[in-house]
């Protein structure tokens, strides 16, 4: 039915004297409206191409459109008796219809009608004289186009014909919008699985793991990037060929083979192995062989996934030299406890033992220069045994757990008092300890402190000074601080720092005896604590030492 | 118990072992001291000897061959049930591992840090 179609030609259109379009009051939302449907410029489509059809048998007349009013023209979804798929707005007789979306208008003799009697189309061929137009208007009131039949020869439509022109334009309504909802949705379908494949195909690319996907011939389907960083070459070298290829058909046969028949009848397996990868050298990867299936769950193939776990390898074995390490150090250390106590300690008693029965029996006996000797010998045999004393208690330290439990100062400082006996006669000392609070600590580490301190303190006397130590204990953020003072030479300002250090002595020991290791071991045992111990001192009047104990003991912990 | 009427030295340093005898001596000692110099010889002896003589056993702890702690285990059925002997270990450490052994070995029933002093000696005498 085309071969009538309607023929203008655009040039003649004689603009000066035609009507031009009128513009609805909701041009705006109209417009908006139209675009959102999406259904400008679409293919054409069955159902609207049926409903034209029904429109033109009902009517009987040779054209038959659905018109959509667009900004400046006019476009035809469906169209009987038209090869134009557009026109200007301005000829569109349906420009008209839609100002009043709730009739259908009818024009039965377009010549005589002051709109549209010098239209192109009436006034030239084709020759148009009869429309009718019922507006497509949407669930809100939009007028949007028409379904309209348009006729060569003057006409009417009777009320039957005018209704089923009304019931096409709402079905034309619920097919657009009905379209429209649904090319929303496959929109919003492939976007989303567009998306999902991106973030997919992103996680497998970027991992820091090799990964390959292999068919049931074992083929190559897709790798990452770090296969390829791994193994060298580009995803054409790789792709669509054997993995015997890659790994050399020995490893293939008799490891990587069994593994992925395995995985290929469904199993997942794991295996740990030394590979030589052209671009990365020999390296141990931990491998997982993942059975993958499709939708039926048929296994479609295997994902090979290799992590490379060489660093992990050589820093395990690094620590297990070092725990070895550890261990010989240990046992070195022990050994040397040992030679301290026993090897070394049996010689020196020896000597102390023999000088002390010399001088007790036969010091008469001697010559005045052979008595000096034998007092050197005897002083030199006694700083020996303090000076094993002492290095027995510090590296014991090292393998010492610490028990603690409450300790009653005054109690332990009568026992100090006792040990340090020659030590206070001799020096015409004093200690005082009044009652004080009870500590918690380990008794017998504090007591190898406080002996430390009160003997220092004895022993770092002024001339003509006898000296005093004084024990004080004080409660501080829950835990305590003993306090050991004395009224000796005190310690100068440049020294406070370094008194804690092995060996470290301040005194010839002519004037000052002592090994140089009390101190140290001082600070290890209250390290042991959890806590810590410092000094104060005034040069020519005394010093402060002061042990501090936490309240809740921390973990031991050494240098 | 009553006080030992004889001494023995187990010990294999002999400078330890004359010093130790000048100190029981010169604590007042007039009977017998017996001297060894490894504890395999102490428990040959002991073996033969009945043991009603109230001993006092001065036992060193480290020597070779036989330790003080192997020997004390080895002489424990010869020295059960014998309130007449008396065990002490002589130690030149003083090492809290040894005294914890020591605590273990229900025979052993002293512990000394050597030198071995006259006061000790005294006081060992005088029990009983």
């Amino acid at each position: 039915m085309q071969n009538k179609g309607l023929c203008y030609n655009l040039p003649t259109l004689d603009t000066r004297t035609m009507q031009t379009s009128p513009i609805p009051a909701n041009e705006a939302q109209r417009l908006v409206r139209l675009q959102e449907l999406g259904i400008l410029d679409t293919l054409p489509q069955k159902a609207f191409d049926d409903i034209s059809a029904l429109a033109q048998m009902i009517c009987g007349t040779p054209v038959a459109l659905i018109t959509l009013i667009d900004q400046d023209r006019q476009w035809f979804k469906s169209r009987i008796g038209v090869e134009e798929r557009e026109t200007p707005r301005e000829v569109a007789f349906c420009s008209h219809a839609i100002l009043d979306p709730d009739h259908v208008m009818v024009v039965e003799d377009l010549s005589l009608d002051p709109r549209f009697s010098d239209n192109p189309l009436v006034a030239n061929a084709p020759d148009a004289r009869f429309y009718a137009g019922a507006p497509i208007v949407t669930h809100d009131g939009l007028a949007l186009g028409t379904v309209c039949v348009v006729d060569m020869k003057a006409r009417s439509l009777n009320a039957d014909q005018l209704d089923a022109l009304r019931r096409l334009a709402s079905l034309v309504v619920n097919l657009l919008e009905h379209e429209s909802v649904r090319i929303e949705e496959a929109t919003r379908n492939s976007e989303a699985w567009r998306l999902q494949h991106e973030e997919l195909t992103a996680m497998a690319i970027a991992g820091l793991d090799l990964q390959v996907y292999i068919d049931p011939n074992y083929l190559i389907q897709h790798v990452n990037d770090t296969f390829l960083a791994y193994w060298g070459g580009t995803r054409k070298e790789v792709i669509g060929h054997n993995i015997a290829s890659l790994v050399g058909e020995d490893a293939f046969r008799h490891i990587i083979q069994p593994q992925l028949d395995r995985a290929l009848a469904g199993e997942t397996v794991s295996y740990t192995r030394k590979t030589d990868f052209p671009a990365r050298g020999t390296r141990y990867v931990e491998v997982a062989l993942l059975p993958v299936r499709n939708a039926r769950g048929d296994i479609a193939g295997a994902v090979m996934r290799a992590q490379d776990v060489q660093e992990t390898r050589a820093r395990e074995a690094q620590l297990q030299q070092t725990v070895a390490l550890l261990e010989q150090r240990t046992m070195e250390q022990e050994r040397f406890i040992h030679i301290i106590s026993h090897d070394l300690r049996e010689p020196i008693n020896t000597v102390n033992n023999f000088t002390s029965l010399l001088v007790a029996d036969h010091q008469d006996e001697l010559s005045p220069s052979a008595q000096q000797y034998l007092s050197f010998v005897q002083s030199g045999g006694q700083r020996m045994s303090f000076l094993l004393d002492d290095l027995l208690h510090f590296v014991r330290l090292d393998n010492r757990s610490v028990k603690l439990r409450p300790v009653e100062i005054g109690r332990l400082m009568q026992q100090i008092e006792s040990d340090l006996g020659p030590l206070l006669s001799r020096t015409d000392g004093r200690m005082e300890c009044g009652t004080q609070p009870m500590v918690i600590a380990d008794e017998s580490l504090l007591r190898i402190v406080l002996k430390n301190l009160a003997s220092n303190g004895l022993k770092f006397s002024r001339r003509g000074v006898p000296p005093v130590v004084r024990i004080t204990v004080e409660e501080a953020d829950g835990g305590h601080q003993i306090h050991v003072s004395d009224n000796g030479i005190g310690i100068a300002t440049e020294h406070l720092h370094d008194i804690f250090d092995m060996f470290k002595r301040l005194h010839t020991r002519k004037h000052y005896e002592g090994t140089g290791l009390g101190l140290s071991v001082c600070r290890r045992i209250a390290q042991l604590h959890g806590g810590s111990i410092s000094v104060q001192s005034t040069p020519d009047e005394g010093s402060r030492f002061t042990l501090h104990l936490p309240a809740a003991p921390a973990a031991p912990h050494l240098e | 118990m009553t006080a030992p009427e004889r001494f023995i030295l187990i010990d294999d340093n002999e400078a330890d072992n004359v010093f130790h005898e000048i100190m029981i001596r010169r604590a007042g000692f007039k009977g017998e001291i017996l001297v060894f110099e490894s504890g395999i010889e102490a428990l040959a002896y002991l073996k033969t000897d009945p043991l009603t003589i109230p001993t006092c056993i001065y036992l060193d702890i480290n020597m070779p061959l036989m330790d003080g702690f192997e020997f004390a285990l080895e002489a424990t059925p010869l020295l059960k049930g014998k309130p007449t002997v008396m065990l002490v270990m002589l130690t030149s450490s003083g090492s809290p591992k040894d005294r914890e052994r020591v605590g273990e070995i229900p025979v052993i029933q002293g512990f000394v840090t050597k030198p071995l002093l006259v006061d000790a000696v005294r006081d060992m005498l005088q029990r009983g």
